[in-house]
Protein backbone atom coordinates (compact mmCIF):
# COMPACT_ATOMS: atom_id res chain seq x y z
CA UNK A 1 0.00 0.00 0.00
CA UNK A 2 1.49 3.12 -1.40
CA UNK A 3 2.25 5.99 1.32
CA UNK A 4 -0.61 8.33 1.85
CA UNK A 5 0.00 11.37 -0.82
CA UNK A 6 -1.49 13.83 0.88
CA UNK A 7 0.93 13.99 3.47
CA UNK A 8 3.38 14.84 0.63
CA UNK A 9 1.38 17.69 -0.83
CA UNK A 10 0.78 19.02 2.39
CA UNK A 11 4.20 19.10 3.44
CA UNK A 12 5.75 20.78 0.39
CA UNK A 13 4.57 23.63 -0.32
CA UNK A 14 4.66 24.90 3.73
CA UNK A 15 7.57 23.93 3.81
CA UNK A 16 8.67 26.27 1.21
CA UNK A 17 6.69 29.05 2.43
CA UNK A 18 8.36 28.39 5.83
CA UNK A 19 11.94 28.12 4.49
CA UNK A 20 13.30 31.56 3.33
CA UNK A 21 16.22 32.75 5.05
CA UNK A 22 15.91 34.70 8.74
CA UNK A 23 16.72 37.95 7.39
CA UNK A 24 13.88 37.86 4.57
CA UNK A 25 11.53 36.68 6.69
CA UNK A 26 11.94 39.73 9.02
CA UNK A 27 11.59 42.02 6.78
CA UNK A 28 8.67 40.57 5.23
CA UNK A 29 7.21 40.34 8.49
CA UNK A 30 8.16 43.58 8.88
CA UNK A 31 6.22 44.94 5.82
CA UNK A 32 3.58 43.36 7.28
CA UNK A 33 3.24 44.77 10.09
CA UNK A 34 3.80 48.70 8.65
CA UNK A 35 0.96 47.66 6.54
CA UNK A 36 -1.63 47.10 8.72
CA UNK A 37 -0.97 49.84 11.10
CA UNK A 38 -0.73 52.28 8.11
CA UNK A 39 -3.96 51.01 6.55
CA UNK A 40 -5.23 51.13 10.60
CA UNK A 41 -4.80 54.96 10.41
CA UNK A 42 -7.10 54.91 7.07
CA UNK A 43 -10.40 55.82 6.81
CA UNK A 44 -12.97 52.70 6.86
CA UNK A 45 -14.31 53.89 3.38
CA UNK A 46 -10.80 53.77 1.72
CA UNK A 47 -9.64 50.80 3.32
CA UNK A 48 -12.54 48.87 2.23
CA UNK A 49 -11.88 50.62 -1.44
CA UNK A 50 -8.47 49.28 -1.64
CA UNK A 51 -9.32 46.29 -0.13
CA UNK A 52 -11.89 45.08 -2.66
CA UNK A 53 -9.91 46.41 -5.38
CA UNK A 54 -6.44 45.51 -4.82
CA UNK A 55 -6.99 41.99 -2.44
CA UNK A 56 -9.94 40.42 -4.20
CA UNK A 57 -9.43 42.03 -7.26
CA UNK A 58 -13.09 43.38 -8.21
CA UNK A 59 -13.76 45.87 -11.03
CA UNK A 60 -15.40 49.17 -10.47
CA UNK A 61 -19.11 48.15 -11.22
CA UNK A 62 -18.72 45.34 -8.85
CA UNK A 63 -17.56 47.80 -6.21
CA UNK A 64 -19.79 49.89 -7.36
CA UNK A 65 -22.63 47.37 -6.29
CA UNK A 66 -21.24 46.41 -3.10
CA UNK A 67 -20.81 49.79 -1.98
CA UNK A 68 -23.46 51.24 -3.05
CA UNK A 69 -21.99 54.62 -4.68
CA UNK A 70 -22.03 55.66 -8.42
CA UNK A 71 -18.88 54.31 -10.20
CA UNK A 72 -17.48 57.90 -10.13
CA UNK A 73 -17.12 57.86 -6.48
CA UNK A 74 -15.39 54.47 -7.14
CA UNK A 75 -12.70 56.05 -9.23
CA UNK A 76 -12.56 58.90 -7.20
CA UNK A 77 -12.97 57.13 -3.50
CA UNK A 78 -10.37 54.44 -5.03
CA UNK A 79 -7.84 57.22 -5.80
CA UNK A 80 -7.64 58.90 -2.83
CA UNK A 81 -7.47 55.52 -1.08
CA UNK A 82 -3.91 54.86 -2.72
CA UNK A 83 -2.63 58.60 -2.73
CA UNK A 84 -3.49 58.03 1.22
CA UNK A 85 -1.19 54.89 1.25
CA UNK A 86 1.16 55.96 -0.61
CA UNK A 87 1.58 59.42 1.59
CA UNK A 88 1.76 57.40 4.72
CA UNK A 89 4.39 54.60 3.48
CA UNK A 90 6.24 57.84 2.44
CA UNK A 91 6.17 59.49 5.85
CA UNK A 92 7.49 56.43 7.63
CA UNK A 93 11.01 57.08 8.23
CA UNK A 94 13.28 54.57 6.67
CA UNK A 95 11.14 54.45 3.55
CA UNK A 96 11.72 58.53 2.36
CA UNK A 97 13.65 57.10 -0.08
CA UNK A 98 11.75 54.50 -2.16
CA UNK A 99 8.38 55.64 -2.07
CA UNK A 100 5.88 52.94 -1.48
CA UNK A 101 7.38 49.66 -1.41
CA UNK B 1 -0.26 68.76 -9.27
CA UNK B 2 -1.53 65.70 -11.15
CA UNK B 3 -2.43 65.68 -14.50
CA UNK B 4 -6.08 66.13 -15.52
CA UNK B 5 -6.14 62.40 -17.16
CA UNK B 6 -5.14 60.78 -13.62
CA UNK B 7 -8.52 58.64 -13.26
CA UNK B 8 -8.07 57.72 -16.76
CA UNK B 9 -5.14 56.73 -16.02
CA UNK B 10 -5.70 55.14 -13.27
CA UNK B 11 -8.87 53.23 -14.71
CA UNK B 12 -6.32 52.33 -17.61
CA UNK B 13 -3.79 50.51 -14.68
CA UNK B 14 -7.43 48.74 -13.43
CA UNK B 15 -8.53 47.30 -16.67
CA UNK B 16 -12.02 49.32 -16.85
CA UNK B 17 -10.84 51.16 -20.60
CA UNK B 18 -12.04 49.69 -24.02
CA UNK B 19 -9.27 48.97 -26.46
CA UNK B 20 -9.16 52.43 -27.68
CA UNK B 21 -9.38 54.00 -25.10
CA UNK B 22 -6.52 52.34 -23.34
CA UNK B 23 -4.50 52.61 -26.70
CA UNK B 24 -4.87 56.33 -26.02
CA UNK B 25 -4.28 56.20 -22.72
CA UNK B 26 -0.80 54.65 -23.55
CA UNK B 27 0.03 57.35 -26.03
CA UNK B 28 -1.07 60.11 -23.22
CA UNK B 29 1.64 58.65 -21.06
CA UNK B 30 4.03 58.49 -23.49
CA UNK B 31 4.04 62.03 -23.20
CA UNK B 32 3.30 62.56 -19.37
CA UNK B 33 5.99 62.04 -17.28
CA UNK B 34 3.21 62.92 -14.52
CA UNK B 35 1.06 60.01 -15.55
CA UNK B 36 4.18 57.46 -16.03
CA UNK B 37 5.51 58.30 -12.44
CA UNK B 38 1.86 57.75 -11.36
CA UNK B 39 1.59 54.20 -13.06
CA UNK B 40 4.40 53.33 -11.15
CA UNK B 41 3.28 53.74 -7.97
CA UNK B 42 -0.23 52.14 -8.75
CA UNK B 43 1.79 49.14 -9.51
CA UNK B 44 4.27 49.51 -6.17
CA UNK B 45 0.59 49.84 -4.47
CA UNK B 46 -0.51 46.92 -5.75
CA UNK B 47 2.34 44.74 -5.32
CA UNK B 48 2.56 45.90 -1.37
CA UNK B 49 -1.24 45.17 -0.95
CA UNK B 50 -0.97 41.88 -2.48
CA UNK B 51 2.00 41.15 -0.95
CA UNK B 52 0.97 41.11 2.26
CA UNK B 53 -2.84 40.52 1.90
CA UNK B 54 -3.30 38.67 5.00
CA UNK B 55 -2.82 41.18 6.64
CA UNK B 56 -5.57 43.17 4.98
CA UNK B 57 -8.61 41.23 6.26
CA UNK B 58 -12.08 42.80 4.73
CA UNK B 59 -13.65 45.06 7.21
CA UNK B 60 -16.74 43.25 8.94
CA UNK B 61 -19.28 45.81 7.99
CA UNK B 62 -18.56 45.11 4.62
CA UNK B 63 -17.96 41.40 5.36
CA UNK B 64 -21.83 41.27 6.02
CA UNK B 65 -22.95 43.22 3.05
CA UNK B 66 -21.00 40.83 1.14
CA UNK B 67 -22.51 37.61 2.81
CA UNK B 68 -26.14 39.17 1.98
CA UNK B 69 -25.58 40.07 -1.30
CA UNK B 70 -24.55 36.25 -1.64
CA UNK B 71 -27.59 34.84 0.19
CA UNK B 72 -29.99 37.11 -1.71
CA UNK B 73 -28.93 35.95 -4.95
CA UNK B 74 -28.71 32.09 -3.79
CA UNK B 75 -32.26 32.48 -4.27
CA UNK B 76 -32.90 34.78 -7.52
CA UNK B 77 -30.21 33.04 -9.73
CA UNK B 78 -30.46 29.96 -11.80
CA UNK B 79 -27.57 28.22 -12.59
CA UNK B 80 -26.61 26.91 -16.26
CA UNK B 81 -28.50 29.41 -18.09
CA UNK B 82 -26.06 32.16 -18.41
CA UNK B 83 -22.90 30.91 -15.80
CA UNK B 84 -20.79 29.63 -18.79
CA UNK B 85 -20.78 32.89 -19.96
CA UNK B 86 -19.47 34.46 -16.79
CA UNK B 87 -16.76 31.50 -15.98
CA UNK B 88 -15.39 32.42 -19.25
CA UNK B 89 -15.15 36.08 -17.46
CA UNK B 90 -14.49 35.70 -14.08
CA UNK B 91 -12.44 32.85 -12.62
CA UNK B 92 -13.47 32.92 -9.23
CA UNK B 93 -17.07 31.82 -7.99
CA UNK B 94 -16.81 34.33 -5.07
CA UNK B 95 -17.24 37.21 -8.21
CA UNK B 96 -19.65 35.13 -9.94
CA UNK B 97 -21.83 35.31 -6.86
CA UNK B 98 -21.39 38.91 -6.00
CA UNK B 99 -21.43 39.72 -9.31
CA UNK B 100 -24.88 38.46 -10.52
CA UNK B 101 -26.37 40.46 -7.96
CA UNK B 102 -25.54 43.20 -9.84
CA UNK B 103 -28.37 43.44 -12.30
CA UNK B 104 -30.92 45.36 -10.38
CA UNK B 105 -28.12 48.22 -9.54
CA UNK B 106 -28.61 51.17 -11.31
CA UNK B 107 -25.22 52.41 -12.34
CA UNK B 108 -25.40 56.04 -13.38
CA UNK B 109 -22.27 56.28 -15.07
CA UNK B 110 -21.68 59.71 -17.07
CA UNK B 111 -18.24 58.93 -17.70
CA UNK B 112 -18.53 59.68 -21.26
CA UNK B 113 -14.96 57.85 -22.04
CA UNK B 114 -15.91 54.43 -20.30
CA UNK B 115 -17.54 51.41 -22.44
CA UNK B 116 -19.88 51.46 -19.32
CA UNK B 117 -23.56 50.50 -21.35
CA UNK B 118 -26.27 50.11 -18.95
CA UNK B 119 -26.36 47.87 -16.05
CA UNK B 120 -24.79 44.51 -17.03
CA UNK B 121 -23.24 41.56 -15.40
CA UNK B 122 -22.73 40.60 -18.81
CA UNK B 123 -19.01 41.76 -20.05
CA UNK B 124 -19.73 40.08 -23.69
CA UNK B 125 -22.43 41.79 -24.43
CA UNK B 126 -20.96 45.35 -23.92
CA UNK B 127 -17.84 44.42 -25.60
CA UNK B 128 -20.10 43.11 -29.08
CA UNK B 129 -22.49 46.65 -28.60
CA UNK B 130 -18.57 48.57 -27.95
CA UNK B 131 -17.29 46.53 -30.87
CA UNK B 132 -20.49 46.93 -33.09
CA UNK B 133 -20.27 51.24 -32.57
CA UNK B 134 -16.12 51.09 -32.86
CA UNK B 135 -16.64 49.60 -36.16
CA UNK B 136 -18.59 52.57 -37.22
CA UNK B 137 -15.69 54.89 -36.84
CA UNK B 138 -13.67 56.22 -39.65
CA UNK B 139 -11.43 53.13 -41.14
CA UNK B 140 -12.67 50.40 -38.40
CA UNK B 141 -15.47 49.25 -40.32
CA UNK B 142 -13.65 46.66 -42.51
CA UNK B 143 -10.54 44.92 -42.97
CA UNK B 144 -10.66 43.16 -46.16
CA UNK B 145 -13.13 44.97 -48.57
CA UNK B 146 -14.48 42.66 -50.99
CA UNK B 147 -18.33 41.10 -52.21
CA UNK B 148 -17.04 37.90 -52.79
CA UNK B 149 -17.44 35.54 -50.19
CA UNK B 150 -14.72 33.38 -51.93
CA UNK B 151 -12.39 36.53 -50.93
CA UNK B 152 -13.56 37.16 -47.25
CA UNK B 153 -13.79 33.72 -46.21
CA UNK B 154 -9.85 32.69 -46.89
CA UNK B 155 -8.97 36.15 -45.16
CA UNK B 156 -10.48 35.01 -41.88
CA UNK B 157 -8.21 31.60 -41.78
CA UNK B 158 -5.46 34.13 -41.16
CA UNK B 159 -6.95 36.57 -39.02
CA UNK B 160 -9.30 34.69 -37.15
CA UNK B 161 -9.95 32.03 -34.77
CA UNK B 162 -12.74 30.72 -36.32
CA UNK B 163 -14.30 30.20 -39.36
CA UNK B 164 -18.03 31.77 -39.98
CA UNK B 165 -20.26 31.45 -42.49
CA UNK B 166 -19.95 34.14 -45.10
CA UNK B 167 -22.40 34.62 -47.94
CA UNK B 168 -24.20 37.28 -49.94
CA UNK B 169 -27.34 37.82 -49.98
CA UNK B 170 -27.19 41.25 -52.11
CA UNK B 171 -30.56 39.77 -53.92
CA UNK B 172 -32.45 39.62 -50.57
CA UNK B 173 -31.23 43.35 -49.21
CA UNK B 174 -28.44 42.30 -47.44
CA UNK B 175 -24.96 42.77 -49.28
CA UNK B 176 -21.80 41.47 -48.07
CA UNK B 177 -19.28 44.60 -48.05
CA UNK B 178 -16.56 42.66 -45.93
CA UNK B 179 -14.80 41.29 -43.13
CA UNK B 180 -12.97 42.09 -40.12
CA UNK B 181 -11.26 40.19 -36.84
CA UNK B 182 -12.37 41.71 -33.53
CA UNK B 183 -10.84 40.40 -30.12
CA UNK B 184 -13.84 39.60 -28.23
CA UNK B 185 -14.47 36.65 -25.19
CA UNK B 186 -10.60 36.48 -25.17
CA UNK B 187 -10.36 35.26 -29.02
CA UNK B 188 -9.96 36.54 -32.24
CA UNK B 189 -13.31 36.50 -33.34
CA UNK B 190 -14.33 37.10 -36.77
CA UNK B 191 -17.19 39.56 -37.79
CA UNK B 192 -18.93 39.72 -41.03
CA UNK B 193 -19.71 43.14 -42.09
CA UNK B 194 -23.20 43.28 -44.37
CA UNK B 195 -24.81 46.29 -45.53
CA UNK B 196 -28.98 46.35 -45.34
CA UNK B 197 -30.29 49.69 -46.56
CA UNK B 198 -28.31 52.79 -45.07
CA UNK B 199 -27.64 50.74 -42.32
CA UNK B 200 -24.42 48.08 -41.02
CA UNK B 201 -25.09 45.20 -39.67
CA UNK B 202 -21.94 43.06 -38.08
CA UNK B 203 -22.32 39.38 -37.30
CA UNK B 204 -19.51 38.14 -34.96
CA UNK B 205 -18.93 34.59 -34.47
CA UNK B 206 -16.64 33.36 -31.84
CA UNK B 207 -16.08 29.61 -30.76
CA UNK B 208 -17.90 28.80 -27.52
CA UNK B 209 -18.17 25.84 -24.99
CA UNK B 210 -21.24 26.79 -23.65
CA UNK B 211 -24.61 24.95 -24.25
CA UNK B 212 -27.36 27.46 -24.38
CA UNK B 213 -27.62 30.84 -26.57
CA UNK B 214 -27.92 34.05 -25.35
CA UNK B 215 -31.50 35.62 -25.13
CA UNK B 216 -31.90 38.25 -28.19
CA UNK B 217 -31.42 41.54 -26.18
CA UNK B 218 -31.51 45.50 -27.40
CA UNK B 219 -28.81 48.05 -25.68
CA UNK B 220 -28.31 51.18 -26.55
CA UNK B 221 -30.31 51.14 -29.42
CA UNK B 222 -28.74 48.43 -30.99
CA UNK B 223 -30.57 45.16 -31.54
CA UNK B 224 -28.38 41.62 -30.87
CA UNK B 225 -29.03 38.36 -32.26
CA UNK B 226 -27.86 35.36 -31.10
CA UNK B 227 -27.50 31.71 -32.75
CA UNK B 228 -25.32 28.44 -32.75
CA UNK B 229 -23.68 27.07 -35.46
CA UNK B 230 -21.86 24.15 -34.39
CA UNK B 231 -20.01 25.44 -31.58
CA UNK B 232 -19.53 28.76 -33.17
CA UNK B 233 -21.70 31.55 -31.02
CA UNK B 234 -22.92 33.63 -33.36
CA UNK B 235 -24.09 37.55 -33.08
CA UNK B 236 -25.83 39.76 -35.38
CA UNK B 237 -25.77 43.65 -34.38
CA UNK B 238 -27.17 46.48 -35.92
CA UNK B 239 -29.34 49.45 -35.58
CA UNK B 240 -31.64 48.09 -38.06
CA UNK B 241 -35.61 47.46 -37.39
CA UNK B 242 -35.52 43.94 -35.28
CA UNK B 243 -37.24 41.91 -38.33
CA UNK B 244 -35.01 43.03 -40.96
CA UNK B 245 -32.24 41.97 -38.64
CA UNK B 246 -33.70 38.95 -38.14
CA UNK B 247 -34.49 38.02 -42.32
CA UNK B 248 -30.20 38.06 -42.40
CA UNK B 249 -30.21 36.20 -39.27
CA UNK B 250 -32.11 33.43 -40.64
CA UNK B 251 -30.69 33.33 -44.20
CA UNK B 252 -27.43 33.01 -42.42
CA UNK B 253 -28.87 29.97 -40.11
CA UNK B 254 -30.47 28.61 -43.62
CA UNK B 255 -26.70 28.60 -45.28
CA UNK B 256 -25.04 27.02 -42.30
CA UNK B 257 -27.12 24.21 -43.08
CA UNK B 258 -26.22 23.77 -45.96
CA UNK B 259 -22.23 24.45 -45.39
CA UNK B 260 -22.30 22.34 -42.28
CA UNK B 261 -21.11 19.09 -43.22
Amino acid sequence: MPLPEEHDLHDGPAMIATTPDPESTAIRRDEEQTLNRLLSTMSEEQREILVLREIEEMGYREIAAIVNVPIGTVMSRLARARAALKARWLREPEREAHAVR
Amino acid sequence: MPCADSLRVQAYFDGELDALAAADIERHCEACIECRALLEDLQRIRTTLRENSRCAPAPSALRDRITRALDQESGAWTPGRSTGWRTAWRSRPFRQGVLSGMGGFAMAAALGFFLLVPPSANPVLDNLVGAHVRSLMPDHLIDVVSTDKHTVKPWFAGHADVSPVVADFDQQGYRLIGGRADYLDRQRAAVVVYQHGSHVINVFSWATDQRGVPKNTTRNGYHLAFWKTGNLLNCAVSDTAWDELMGLVRLLQGQSDHDTP
